[in-house]
């Protein structure tokens, strides 16, 4: 009996530490994505271009959406997000 | 210091109800500055300092975890609507998002991450068929 409280310990522990290190490489690749896109920390002189990115990024998705009639919430949320993405840029393009 | 948005499935430990001042990056080197509230953020937490600067985790110094973050989809609709409601609204009252450490570039900086994400993920994802 206490051999099999044991063992069960034992596996829990190994589930948390596997559960743990899974999460911290899903944290690294997320840090290493946005790195690599330069989203981590925008330069001054780079958020028109990032906003750019933002807006094809949605309107790709968009064209895949416009195939689908079940998907409703996603595409009117994601035009929603480019409707922001565009008054930002005007905003932006206002400053420059 | 007041800590905002706590959620049960994360437990940071820090920072320390008692931590007051903090040390973080800056174009220039290095700054500090008193922390008034930690604030969840689309992808990150972010300190707003007394002044109204505001501070992502990740240029934080000092000892203490690896900053947290959230997923795209943990985001409600609803909260993702406000933050671009608040991202236009500050658009809209002349705020430029290239001034350093302030409200609106921080807002959108963690907005621009958090949708390159979003459909990062969404792009690998095919559309529902058509019924």
């Amino acid at each position: 009996m206490t051999i099999r409280v044991s063992l069960t310990e034992v596996r829990e522990e190994a589930e948390r530490n596997i559960m743990g290190k899974a999460d911290q490489s899903e944290k690294q690749q997320v840090w290493t994505l946005l790195s690599e896109a330069g989203l981590v920390d925008i330069p001054t002189d780079e958020f028109s271009e990032r906003v750019k990115d933002a807006k094809k990024a949605i309107m790709d998705r968009l064209g895949e959406l416009l195939t689908s009639t079940t998907d409703v919430e996603e595409r009117d949320s994601a035009a929603y997000s480019l409707a922001t993405l565009k008054k930002l840029e005007i905003a932006l393009q206002r400053r420059e | 210091m007041r800590l905002t948005e706590k959620r049960p499935d994360v437990r940071p430990k820090w920072p320390s109800e008692e931590v007051q001042i903090v040390t973080f990056t800056s174009r220039g080197g290095t700054a500090t500055g008193v922390v008034k509230e930690v604030r969840w953020g689309l992808v990150w937490r972010d300190f707003i300092l007394d002044d109204g600067r505001v501070i992502p985790e990740h240029k934080i110094l000092g000892e203490h975890e690896s900053p947290v973050w959230r997923k795209p989809q943990d985001i409600s609709q609803d909260e993702r609507a406000a933050w671009e409601r608040r991202l236009a609204s500050m658009a809209d009252a002349g705020l430029d998002p290239r001034d350093e450490e302030q409200p609106f570039r921080a807002e959108l900086n963690q907005y621009l991450a958090y949708t390159y994400l979003r459909f990062k993920e969404a792009r690998h994802k095919p559309p529902a068929k058509q019924t």
